[in-house]
This record gives C-alpha cells, sequence and structure tokens, in this order.
C-alpha cells in the first residue's frame, strides 16, 4: 500500500508516458519486423491455379464500349442488347432516391440493369455479383470487358455458383436500392422496386471501376461503412490474380516495396497506414462494395488507374484478372470466414490485425484509467485521515484558493434551463446529484445538437442565407450555446472531481468501444482527448483561462475548424467555406449513407466533451 | 566278458545312416520351400479409402482411384475391392472435365472410367462404416459388395489416403480416427481370423503416427511422411484448376506401372520408393510385426491375385487323414456325432509343437544333432538289451 502512496504524486507522468506509449508503439507497427505478411487463409480458394480461358481481343472489347456509349442510344438498352446476345437472363428495376438533404432536396430516379449467368450443373443457391457501375458524367470501359466475359462463361460448364453482373447507376444508391430490393428491406432514403428476378444468396462481390480508356495499374478499394471491412482473404485473392496476370496492384495509391533503409521503410509503411486511417475515419466508404459489406457480402473494389508515362496493360489482361478472382470464388464453398475482419493495411503484402493494433490503444485508455483510479484512492486517503504529506508532493497545475466572481458568470447565462439550484447553495449538494444532473444536461445538449438540422430550412428563411451557412450556424450556435448553460450549473470541489473520474472512465469505454467497431475513429479520438483530459483539474487554479482555452480547442466544433485549416493549408478564405462544407458533408453522410459519424458526435461525443467543460468551470478551492 | 564288436558296428551303421538321411531330409525340404512362393494366403482383398471431401481435395480421390486401378489391373476383381470415396469429385460442378478424373496433368488416364464401382461413396465414408468393414459388424442387409468378406487365408492391402495429423487421420471434416482406434480394429481382425498378411499404406501428413501402435501380428505398414513432415502435393493440372496427385502416391504409381502380374518385385524395392529428395518428405515403415523377410515378401502378394501353378519334379505320399470323414458317409451318420463334433480353427502356421499335415510349409526342420543323439541314445539302448540278452 505504501509502494501506491508513493506513485501517487507521480500519477501524471506515468500517465503522459502510457499516452505517448502507446503512440510510439502505434507507430511502431508498421515496422519490418513487427508487421505480418499477408497470407490465405480459406484452402477452397485456390487462387490462380486455373488457366485463363478470356479469348476476347482489346478491339473487339473496345468495339463494343463504343457501341454502349453511343450517344444516340441509352447505355442501358445497349446493354440489355448486348446480354441478350451473350444468352444471359436479363432484368431492370427502378429505384428512386435523394441525394441531397441540404438545399435542393429533390428526389432523383434511376434504373439497374442486371443479366444472370445460371450455374449449368447446381441448382441456382448461391452467386457471386461483379458490378459495374454506370458512371453517369463519365464511362465506366470495364462494360466491353465485362460482356465479353458473360459471353464466354455463359458457353463454359465449371460455374457452381450463378454470376450477376449488375449494372449500377448513380453510384451507392443504385447498388444500395438493388441490395435492398434483393434482400427484402427497406431503407431511407432509397425507395426500390422489387426485383424480378433472383439468384440465390450472395456469396461475395467485387465491384470493377474503369473511368478511362486504359490501365497502368488497379488500385484496390477496400473500406466500407462505419470501419468496416471486407474479409481479408478477399483482399488476398484479388492482389494474386492481379500479379499472376503481370499488373501493378497499390492500396489507397501506395505502392509501399520494401525499402533498404529501415527509416525509409517504416515511414513509408507509416504513411500508407495513416492514410487507409484517415479515409476510415469519416465512416464512408470509399466504393460501392461498401453497400455489399453491409449486407454482410464480402465485397472489394477494383479501380483503374491509368498514366500515359507507366503505358498501358490492355483491356484483355484486366479481363483476365476479373475471370481469375471469379473462379476463385467460384471455387468457395462457404463464405469468408476463415481470414481476418479488422486489420489495417501497410501495403498489400501486409497486414497489421486487430491483435496488434489494439494494444497501443489500450495503453493509451489505460492511462485515462490509472488516472481516474488515482483519484479514487486519493479521495480514499484523504478521507482515511491518512498525512497531507502525499498531497504536499503533488504536481504542477496545483492549487489556487480564489472565489469566482458568481454575477459575471450569472449573467453569461442565456438559457431557459429546467433546473432552479443555480446558487451558492450547490454546496449542499451531494456529488452523486450533481454528476447526475450534470450529466443528463450534456446529454439532453446532445439531442439538441441531434435534432438541430431539422430547422434548417426555418433558419435560412428567418435569416435569409443558403441552406448549408444556415446549418453550419446552426450547429455552431447550439454548440456554444450548450457550453454556457452547462456552466451555469456550478460544481463544487467534491462534485467536480466525481464528475472527473466518472467523465475519465465515461471516456475510456466510450473510445475503446469505438475503436472496436472504427478503429481509426476510435484511435483519432484518443489521440485528440486523452492527454488534455489526463491534465485536467477540477477546481479553480492559476491558469484558468488557459486551462479552458485548451479544453475548447478539443471541443467538437474547434476540431473541426483545425482539420479544416489543415486541409486548406491557412489560406482563409477557403477556410470558411471548407467549414461550411465540412459540416453539410458530414450531416448529409449520415442521412443519405447512414454513417454514423455525425449521430455519434452529436449524441456521445459532444456531450462527453460538455463534462469535461463543466469540470473545468467547477468551483472551489484545491486543498495545497 | 570280451567287448562284442557287432553292437559297435551295428551302433555306427545306425549313426551314419540315420545322420545321412536327416541330411537329405533338409535338403529336400529347402529344395522344396524354393519352389513354392513363400506366403500361404489364397485370395487377395483391398480396402482403399479416401477421406476427404470438398473440391481443393480433388488429389485424395485420384490417390485411391489411381491405386484402385493398379489394384484391378494387378488382377484383384471388383468383388474383393472396396473403394470408399468421400466426395464426388468427377461429378461435381466445377469440374471442367465432367464424368472424368485424371492423375496427370497429360490427362492421359482417366482413372474413373466407366467401369469404376464405388461401394462406399459421400457421406457414407465415415469412421464408424470404415471400422465396421474391418471387423465385419455389418448389419444383416448390407449388401455383398459393402461387405469385406475374408478369411484368414486372405492378404488385404489397406491404403487410406487424406488429411492427417499427429496420431489421427480425419474423416470428411467431421471426425477423425485415432491410431489407438485403428490397432484395436486390426487386432480385432486377426482374433476373428480375418486376415492372413496386412499391408497398411497411408498417404497423408504425419502418417508414420498412424501405425505407431499396431500390435496385432503379420501386419506391414508403409507412411508417407514422419510425425512432424507435411505430404506434400506433386503438381497442379491447370487446365482443371486444383492439385491432381500427392508426391507419394505419384511416385508409388511409377513404381507401380513397372510391376505385371507375376513379376518377382519384392516389398523391399517397394520401401524404396519415393526417397526423400523426390519426395520432400520421408517415408517410415513398419515390418516388425511381419514374420516374413521383406526380401522375400513379393509385390504381388498384396497388389495382386496371383495363383501361380508351380510343377515339382518329385513325389511324395499323402497320408490319408484319419480325420476327415467320407462326405457321402457323413450324411447317414446320426445327427448326435455332427453335434458332438466340436469344431476348432485349423492351425496357420507350423510352429515347432504342432504336428503338420501340409506340404513344403515344414519350416522347422530338426537340429541334426538331435538326430544323432537320439540314434546313439537308442543303440545304446539296443546294445545294453542285447548284452543282457546275450550275457
Amino acid at each position: 500500500m505504501s509502494g501506491l502512496k508513493k506513485l501517487l504524486p507521480r500519477v501524471n507522468k506515468i500517465c503522459i508516458l502510457l499516452y505517448f506509449g502507446g503512440i510510439v508503439g502505434f507507430l511502431l507497427l508498421s515496422h519490418e519486423g513487427i508487421r505480418e505478411n499477408c497470407y490465405f487463409s480459406e484452402n477452397a480458394l485456390l487462387p490462380g491455379l486455373v488457366d485463363s480461358k478470356f479469348s476476347a481481343s482489346d478491339d473487339q472489347i473496345h468495339n463494343i464500349n463504343l457501341d454502349i456509349l453511343d450517344p444516340n442510344s441509352e447505355v442501358t438498352d445497349e446493354l440489355e442488347k448486348f446480354m441478350l446476345r451473350g444468352g444471359l437472363e436479363v432484368y431492370r428495376q427502378k429505384f428512386t432516391f435523394q441525394e441531397k438533404f441540404v438545399g435542393n432536396a429533390r428526389i432523383q430516379n434511376g434504373t439497374n440493369i442486371y443479366g444472370i449467368v445460371r450455374a449449368p450443373r447446381s441448382a441456382s443457391t448461391e452467386c457471386i455479383v461483379i458490378n459495374i457501375p454506370i458512371l453517369n458524367n463519365k464511362h465506366n470501359f470495364a462494360m466491353g470487358i465485362v460482356l465479353a466475359l458473360a459471353k464466354e462463361m455463359r458457353k463454359q460448364f465449371y460455374w457452381a455458383k450463378d454470376v450477376i453482373f449488375l449494372f449500377s447507376e448513380h453510384g451507392s444508391f443504385g447498388a444500395r436500392a438493388w441490395l435492398n430490393a434483393y434482400h427484402g428491406i427497406v431503407s431511407y432514403p432509397v425507395s426500390a422496386n422489387q426485383l424480378p428476378a433472383r439468384a440465390g444468396s450472395i456469396q461475395s462481390a467485387f465491384t470493377v471501376h474503369m473511368e478511362e480508356d486504359a490501365v497502368s495499374f488497379i488500385n484496390l478499394l477496400v473500406e466500407g461503412y462505419n470501419g468496416q471491412l471486407p474479409n481479408l482473404d478477399l483482399f488476398n485473392v484479388a492482389v494474386r490474380l492481379i500479379k499472376i496476370h503481370g499488373m501493378a496492384v497499390s492500396v489507397n495509391y501506395e505502392f509501399v516495396p520494401r525499402q533498404s533503409s529501415a527509416m525509409d521503410d517504416i515511414k513509408s509503411h507509416l504513411g500508407a497506414t495513416l492514410k487507409m486511417m484517415k479515409k476510415q475515419v469519416t465512416g464512408t466508404s470509399s466504393g460501392n462494395h461498401g453497400e455489399f459489406i453491409r449486407h454482410g457480402i464480402e465485397a472489394i473494389t477494383l479501380q483503374t488507374v491509368y498514366n500515359p508515362q507507366w503505358g498501358n496493360a490492355g483491356f484483355v489482361r484486366l479481363g483476365r484478372v476479373i475471370e481469375g478472382i471469379s473462379r476463385s470464388l467460384n471455387n468457395l464453398l462457404e463464405r469468408f470466414h476463415q481470414s481476418f475482419f479488422f486489420y489495417i493495411l501497410p501495403s498489400t503484402d501486409n497486414y497489421i490485425s486487430i491483435g496488434m493494433y489494439m494494444p497501443p490503444l489500450g495503453l493509451m485508455l489505460a492511462a485515462a484509467a490509472i488516472k481516474a483510479l488515482s483519484l479514487i484512492l486519493e479521495a480514499n486517503y484523504v478521507n482515511s485521515e491518512e498525512t497531507d504529506k502525499n498531497e504536499e508532493t503533488k504536481k504542477d497545475s496545483e492549487t489556487k484558493e480564489s472565489v469566482e466572481d458568481i454575477d459575471d458568470i450569472l449573467k453569461d447565462m442565456d438559457s431557459d434551463y429546467a433546473n432552479k439550484e443555480n446558487d451558492n447553495k450547490n454546496s449542499e449538494a451531494p456529488p452523486l446529484q450533481q454528476i447526475l444532473i450534470t450529466m443528463v444536461t450534456s446529454h439532453m445538449m446532445g439531442f439538441l445538437v441531434f435534432y438541430a438540422p431539422v430547422f434548417t430550412e426555418t433558419w435560412s428563411q428567418m435569416f435569409n442565407c443558403p441552406q448549408d451557412i444556415s446549418i453550419t450556424l446552426l450547429l455552431v450556435t447550439v454548440h456554444i450555446a450548450g457550453m454556457f448553460i452547462i456552466t451555469s450549473y456550478r460544481l463544487t470541489l467534491e462534485g467536480g472531481k466525481s464528475l472527473y473520474v466518472v467523465s475519465l472512465l465515461h471516456q475510456g469505454i466510450l473510445f475503446g468501444v469505438v475503436a472496436i467497431i472504427n478503429f481509426s475513429l476510435g484511435m483519432f479520438l484518443a489521440v485528440c482527448y486523452v492527454l488534455p483530459t489526463i491534465l485536467l483539474q477540477p477546481g479553480y487554479m492559476k491558469f484558468n483561462l488557459l486551462r479552458k482555452f485548451v479544453a475548447f480547442l478539443v471541443s467538437p466544433l474547434s476540431i473541426a475548424a483545425l482539420i479544416c485549416l489543415y486541409t486548406c493549408n491557412g489560406n482563409p478564405a477557403t477556410v470558411m467555406s471548407e467549414f461550411v462544407n465540412f459540416h453539410v458533408t458530414v450531416y448529409e453522410q449520415s442521412q443519405t449513407q447512414q454513417s454514423w459519424l455525425f449521430d455519434f458526435i452529436a449524441l456521445l461525443l459532444y456531450p462527453l466533451w460538455l463534462q469535461f467543460w463543466a469540470i473545468t468551470s467547477s468551483e472551489g478551492e484545491i486543498l495545497t | 566278458m570280451h567287448i562284442n564288436i557287432t553292437p559297435l558296428a551295428f551302433l555306427l551303421y545306425i549313426i551314419s545312416t540315420s545322420h545321412a538321411s536327416l541330411a537329405k531330409n533338409t535338403k529336400v525340404t529347402q529344395e522344396v520351400n524354393k519352389h513354392f512362393s513363400g506366403s500361404s494366403h489364397t485370395n487377395n482383398w483391398a480396402v482403399l479409402v479416401c477421406t476427404s471431401r470438398f473440391w481443393f481435395n480433388y488429389r485424395h480421390v485420384a490417390n485411391a482411384l489411381s491405386v484402385y486401378r493398379s489394384v484391378k489391373r494387378l488382377g484383384i476383381p471388383d468383388s474383393q475391392i472396396i473403394l470408399m470415396l468421400a466426395d464426388d469429385m468427377a461429378c461435381n460442378p466445377r469440374n471442367p472435365r465432367p464424368g472424368k478424373v485424371y492423375n496427370n496433368k497429360d490427362q492421359a488416364i482417366d482413372v474413373y472410367g466407366s467401369d469404376v464401382e464405388v461401394d462406399y461413396r459421400g457421406y457414407e465414408v465415415t469412421a464408424e462404416n470404415f471400422i465396421r468393414v474391418l471387423t465385419g459388424r455389418l448389419p444383416a442387409d448390407a449388401p455383398r459388395s459393402k461387405r469385406l468378406s475374408t478369411d484368414d487365408r486372405s492378404n488385404i492391402l489397406v491404403y487410406m489416403t487424406g488429411h492427417g495429423g499427429e496420431d489421427f487421420l480425419k474423416f470428411q471434416d467431421a471426425e477423425e480416427i485415432s491410431n489407438v482406434e485403428l490397432a484395436d480394429a486390426f487386432e480385432q481382425m486377426w482374433q476373428r481370423r480375418r486376415y492372413h498378411e496386412l499391408l497398411f499404406i497411408i498417404d497423408t501428413c504425419q502418417a508414420v503416427s498412424m501405425f505407431k501402435r499396431f500390435y496385432s501380428p503379420n501386419i506391414m505398414a508403409i507412411a508417407s511422411s514422419q510425425v512432424g513432415e507435411d505430404s506434400l502435393s506433386h503438381h497442379v493440372d491447370p487446365a482443371i484448376g486444383v492439385y491432381i496427385i500427392d508426391r507419394y502416391t505419384y511416385h508409388l504409381l511409377e513404381f507401380l506401372e513397372r510391376v505385371s502380374p507375376g513379376s518377382k518385385e519384392t516389398m523391399e524395392q517397394l520401401f524404396k520408393v519415393c526417397p526423400k529428395h523426390q519426395c520432400i518428405s520421408t517415408p517410415g515403415f513398419s515390418t516388425h510385426l511381419f514374420s516374413r523377410p521383406i526380401s522375400r515378401t513379393l509385390i504381388s502378394d498384396f497388389f495382386g491375385s496371383v495363383r501361380d501353378v508351380d510343377v515339382t519334379d518329385w513325389s511324395f505320399t499323402a497320408k490319408p487323414n484319419p480325420e476327415v470323414v467320407d462326405t457321402n458317409k457323413r450324411t447317414k451318420a446320426s445327427g448326435n456325432e455332427s453335434a458332438n463334433r466340436r469344431y476348432s480353427y485349423s492351425q496357420q502356421f507350423v510352429t515347432k509343437d504342432s504336428t503338420s499335415d501340409r506340404l513344403g510349409t515344414v519350416e522347422n526342420t530338426p537340429h541334426p544333432l538331435v538326430g544323432i543323439a537320439s540314434s546313439i541314445f537308442l543303440c545304446l539302448m539296443v546294445a545294453t538289451v542285447m548284452k543282457t540278452l546275450i550275457s
């Protein structure tokens, strides 16, 4: 016990050490000796063992593409014609969707068209889907390849599963409409008609995205919605087959070869890791495959990139890659389940699994937990009337007695706060009551932020400004209002300390849970929040304003502002529009794509931050 | 009394003649043994088991079918082969050559063919059914094609392939058979006189562990890899897209292709098949339970059904066996006699203390010195009797 007592004064140092230890540990994961090589876990795949039978030529595919992209006819009609000629069963589906929620909110129409190659010798109980999105402003040149491939597939009899060629419009909306109708569910804001025909349960899928007439290398996109990822075996299959057919493959546009110098090697791999995490933080998918993953169907997007300096690999090679992936998926007996579902990719050949990346985060969250524990222990020692020499050796940011000017604070209040206990008699309220009141208030403010965008239109009419600015202003106003409302309820020192302990534990649990679902978001939040919150102290202290400023700096609002500053490189004109854009995008994504980033920030992160903000303005003396 | 010369001379004469006759007997026995095969089995059976299913285990089915082909070619009829295949590769919807199974990428031989007879197929290949087949404990309505109707003069070849580990063999991704169970099954077979000699070949990973626990006599075992080693596949057929055969079985087949019915290849040569530099894994063998030397055990004792005709150039007189009753007379005999008659198994192998009524199996000739000692003793006895009579 005496050992613990000796550690208590140094608890801040320990926590800071743990925090930086966690960060360094995470950075080291990209090191050569620690990251692991990708390997196949599913024996049934047999990737790349069979010879390709794709025999169309580049010219033939080029001609098919020209026919489809003929401006005189509809793309869907041409596709139907080609698929019928190839002997496939062809069906259409109409759907409607709403793309924009902030301003210009109108319902749009779209059509999906799909063809099915039935398996000749087995019952149509399983299928794989090859999704070729019809790009509205550009052309998807993979259509020609896939139509030639479909014709070939129809002639062969070694397909054990049905193959569906899905040509979807309007990006992820089309894919979502088709999948919802396929599985019989409805999700706002997409509404789709029933499908004329199905083909059994979908085992796996992939999307091909070819925006230009030529291809130099293939970039793989893996991120799904809200941190979901496809099974690593599907990624391995795609990488293996692309390499077998002599093309280069990248993930997140990064080619990360092993480098001789250890510093360069770890820097390049770390860069790729952070790029992938950056993409995952917002919780949106990088391609149509995200819609499939949402339904539990492992999917990946192959995006081709053309660089004239690197030459053209040709349509036929890409066709062989698509055929090879399909044949490998054809060999599957069960859905993907053997390999990892949670991972980060520093390169196409390496992965970092959840077992490797969770411990550094755990260290960082342990810092918060240890700080909370130390506070509890301190309180116990004080209560059991042990000597004060422990508190004498407590560290910096300490103990200045002063009395707050109550009147100044009362003037800042502008709320219709229901709770009437707004006077100095709070020193009599037990700490538990104070904690409860503060937490309930902060979560109510969170609900306000969550429902605020509903009033966008009324606000824009009232203040006569465009809707995107109005939604930004609305959110900012509610945010700041919440800050003042929460500080109107004065916490005593006891209450402040108890709330601090509760908030630290609340933070640890919240970030831990988020990290399990979306690790990038959890890690980002931990990096931003853990250090300031460890160093916080309830009660009045010397550099109070500085402390409040630091606390404000980690509020969701200022983090958004800082991100916009960073992306605009400090150019003031664009920062404002970027700021507005940021809020609009985050809100819209939560509505159209059902990513829960906005909901999370409004309902969970903001109340948590408000609790810390309340602690910084708690009154009371800290005994020296 | 003076020493009588006659008994001594008589004695010497008897000694010399007995010794000579005994020596002549030993030489005859050796001559006799040279003409006969050394094994005393009368029929051959084979149990060929492939325990794994799924398309990516194509090579295991190809292994079992290739051995089936060789064994049929060398003479064992379908009625005496039990073929157990856990999955149907020929009709798998992924097979680009429907109805055919190949064991080589040149696709020269279709080992499935139109005359294959699979006795246990698909989900019928379980550890329980396998042990029931071996021990003969099948339900009364099991058809003859599913029964191993062997007797005490049957040589059995048991070939197993699939996925294995240390001390177990996996059946169909659902269950396992352990080496202890297998050894006990073979012991049941021995106690019920269901085999004469047994050759056990296993081509899986860590195969040696499967025969480690055998304790029944007359079993020889060959395994494709040691404990801790994996048995590897040989090559890929890029037209079909699977690994098509395993290394040990590939080299075993190369060897068996040179064996024709009636050839004199011995087990010693079979043991040399697929050394480490070809197989990557090290094959293992077990011969300590086998009674004959492997240099005199022919391949055709297990892989073929060879019925030799041996022409001898010497004659012997067969003594009538007083126990054998004329069948005509037996039917007239009273029921009591046949009911009271006690049956017993005939001796399989002649030991030193059993009388032999079989030709050519007298391996244990008495030691020549015994004959000399007994003749000396006899002469002494005769001499003393004569002396007493004379004096």
